[in-house]
């Protein structure tokens, strides 16, 4: 008789600060777009150039809505009040087919 | 305001071809939209608590679009805002209602940009702010 493992659903994707208990090793803010791309990311800096430039960080959150994004960074942010933490979207703010004109006038 | 000769900033262009540029809103990193055709400097009203930025609904200013609608909304004033290697202090901001599905954080305007000179690099997305020299008496 053939016996089939059942398949044991994958776990749904951690903040990187949260494997293991411990930070991981910074990326490039090029590369957490690459691999993030439509997230919601807060990302503790490690790195900026002479003109303040995020170069990279270290990925504490990441969600798919800035709702979900944001509570999880003010949590971080409390722990980690000398942290630089990155809050950005990794992806297009504006929506598809949205053209956007801002006029704002005193 | 404090800053060097020449400071580049390195943006990226959204849908529509917007420029997006990192900036510091009370000491936090985040990303503004670059808006030279905005007269104040503006945030979004759901991220200004996250930013440090107090809502005082007795100060209060219209805003326009470039339609005839005009909305009030409430003016406040940035402790500190670093664009690049610029810093503008105790700046006033108006706190502005996005459309849900419009989660920008907030935009750059004239206010901010008032004094420098500016050029995008339209081939990098790369917004370059410089002092003006000083004229000589």
């Amino acid at each position: 008789m053939k016996t089939t493992k059942a398949k044991t659903p994958k776990a749904p994707k951690q903040p990187q600060a949260h494997r293991n208990g411990k930070l991981d090793k910074p990326l490039t803010i090029a590369k957490i777009r690459e691999l993030y791309k439509d997230q919601w990311l807060a990302v503790h800096l490690t790195k900026v150039d002479r003109y303040n430039n995020p170069l990279a960080g270290i990925v504490v959150a990441n969600a798919p809505t800035s709702d979900v994004l944001y509570t999880q960074a003010k949590q971080y942010r409390s722990d980690h009040p000398a942290a630089k933490l990155y809050t950005f979207r990794a992806g297009n703010y504006i929506p598809e087919g949205v053209v956007i004109v801002l006029d704002i006038c005193e | 305001m404090s800053s060097i000769s020449a400071s580049r900033v390195a943006g990226r262009f959204d849908f529509g071809g917007v420029l997006i540029v990192p900036i510091e809103m009370n000491g936090i990193p985040t990303d503004f939209l670059f808006d030279p055709g905005a007269a104040v400097t503006a945030i979004n009203q759901k991220f200004a608590e996250y930013f440090g930025v107090r809502i005082d609904p007795a100060r209060q200013m219209k805003i326009t679009a470039a339609s005839e609608e005009r909305v009030d909304t409430f003016l406040s004033t940035a402790e500190e805002i670093r664009v690049g290697s610029v810093t503008r202090k105790n700046l006033p901001l108006s706190i502005i209602k996005f459309p849900p599905d419009f989660d920008l954080h907030g935009l750059i305007g004239m206010n901010f940009l008032k004094g420098l000179r500016f050029t995008v690099e339209m081939d990098t997305g790369t917004l370059i702010l410089r002092e003006p020299p000083k004229s000589k008496k």
